[in-house]
């Protein structure tokens, strides 16, 4: 059990990664709610010592990508809500960066995955295969083919 | 095309609402539950000791003899009573004796049960072979309702006499190694021949002891004691008139417990005397 500082300072360090996260999978504020109650509480009830900053957020990684499947898989929870109204709960983003995300989030799932941890959190494809729990390859393959919807949808060079 | 997607995602931020609420659920759900997790161990915890110790009291009150009950014929057995009458230790003397408690199981047994299961079964011997009754108790109160219920069933029974007997007399009786009613006639034909001895005694039947003190008796010219199946003239009270006697051990029959100061042993350590 860990302690109310150690509970804040995770907090502070890893609570956008984990709204990233449940962007990527969940389309309503009262989920990601429940999602960042699931996945903090677990921090609190778990005592694993982190060896580093990286490794804590791997761990938070994995944990929220789990508790949104979860999430998902409740039948009770099967409803959508318009890509729109996901991204105006998700933050005030500017329309220049709406048009990406809303991008990303067209995508389906297993893509959006791999994006967001290729490209913002900088994993290489090993690293998201080991998160994952998918084969190196298969993490090739869905980097290529979501590299290429993006390309399709955005336009421009993979480096602009 | 990665330089945009890594702004745009590093536009998303979890707002500072999000993350007070969840740190307050999250400590919320913490707190009651350490909590109710010692409340309940704590609990668990009272509830065994609570229980061991009921057990613990419950055993020890149910196996301390607060009461004794001679019954002495041709061979001795002395009941132990506990304060519900019940039979929770049968001492033999003798080798009859022995044999007679090996036979019966009369643990457990309401004391006035098992006197009448000694006596029906023929265990005691003939129905004129003389028995002798003899109840002696820590509280007066008890001894007395004993000896009632005692001689109650005992009635029908011409041959039994019932009396009550002082606490310290029975502790003497077993320090001597003889049941109580023997005790009693020991002392008294050690009054009239000083020479007899306990070992004497043990080697004797009750009949035999009787004859002896019979003859004792006629011998020094003094009234040979009444036939011990006398009815209600043997239920009576260690009155203390005799001189081997040591006052009124119980206060049966006469309803004060004067006398005995002190208290003296008994099998189970228990003072059985009164500091009035």
């Amino acid at each position: 059990m860990r302690s109310e500082e150690e509970l804040q300072g995770a907090m502070e360090r890893q609570a956008d990664t984990v709204r990233r996260l449940c962007l990527l999978h969940l389309k309503n504020e009262a989920d990601t709610e429940d999602t960042f109650q699931t996945v903090f509480l677990k921090y609190a009830l778990n005592s694993t010592q982190f060896e580093s900053e990286e490794h804590e957020r791997a761990w938070f990684i994995r944990v929220t990508l789990n508790a949104c499947r979860d999430l998902l898989r409740s039948l009770l929870r099967r409803r959508t809500v318009p890509l729109e109204e996901a991204l105006q709960q998700a933050a005030p983003v500017s329309s220049e960066h709406s048009e990406v995300l809303e991008a990303v989030l067209s995508l389906p799932v297993k893509y959006r995955e791999v994006i967001y941890l290729s490209y913002y959190e900088g994993y290489t494809a090993p690293e998201i295969g080991q998160i994952l729990g998918k084969k190196v390859n298969t993490i090739y393959t869905l980097l290529t083919r979501a590299k290429r919807l993006l390309r399709e949808a955005l336009g421009g060079d993979e480096d602009e | 095309m990665n330089k945009r997607i890594y702004a745009a995602f590093d536009e998303v931020k979890a707002s500072e609402e999000l993350k007070a609420r969840t740190l307050e659920r999250v400590s919320a759900q913490i707190t009651p539950r350490t909590h109710r997790s010692h409340v309940r161990r704590l609990a668990v915890a009272m509830a065994s000791f609570l229980l061991v110790l009921l057990g613990a009291g419950s055993y020890l009150v149910y196996f301390t003899p607060t009461a004794a009950v001679s019954v002495d014929a041709e061979s001795g057995l002395s009941l132990e009573v506990n304060r519900f009458d019940r039979v929770i230790g049968v001492s033999s003397y003798g080798q009859e004796g022995s044999a007679l408690v090996s036979e019966l199981n009369l643990h457990h047994l309401d004391c006035a049960e098992a006197v009448d299961r000694l006596l029906s079964q023929g265990y005691l011997g003939t129905e004129d072979t003389p028995v002798s009754i003899t109840v002696a108790g820590e509280d007066p109160n008890q001894s007395n309702e004993l000896l009632e219920r005692v001689s109650a069933c005992t009635a029908s029974y011409g041959n039994v006499c019932c009396a009550a007997g002082s606490a310290e007399e029975s502790a003497q009786a077993q320090a001597a190694g003889l049941p109580l009613g023997k005790y009693r006639l020991y002392v008294e034909l050690q009054a009239l021949e000083p020479s007899i001895t306990v070992q004497e005694v043990q080697n004797m039947s009750m009949p035999e002891l009787r004859d002896r003190l019979a003859a004792a008796q006629t011998a020094a010219g003094l009234p040979v004691d009444t036939d011990p199946s006398a009815g209600d003239a043997c239920v009576n009270v260690d009155s203390g008139e005799s001189e081997h006697s040591h006052g009124n051990g119980n206060g049966y029959g006469s309803g004060n417990g004067n006398g005995n100061s002190g208290s003296s042993g008994h099998g189970h350590g228990h003072g059985y005397g009164h500091d009035d």
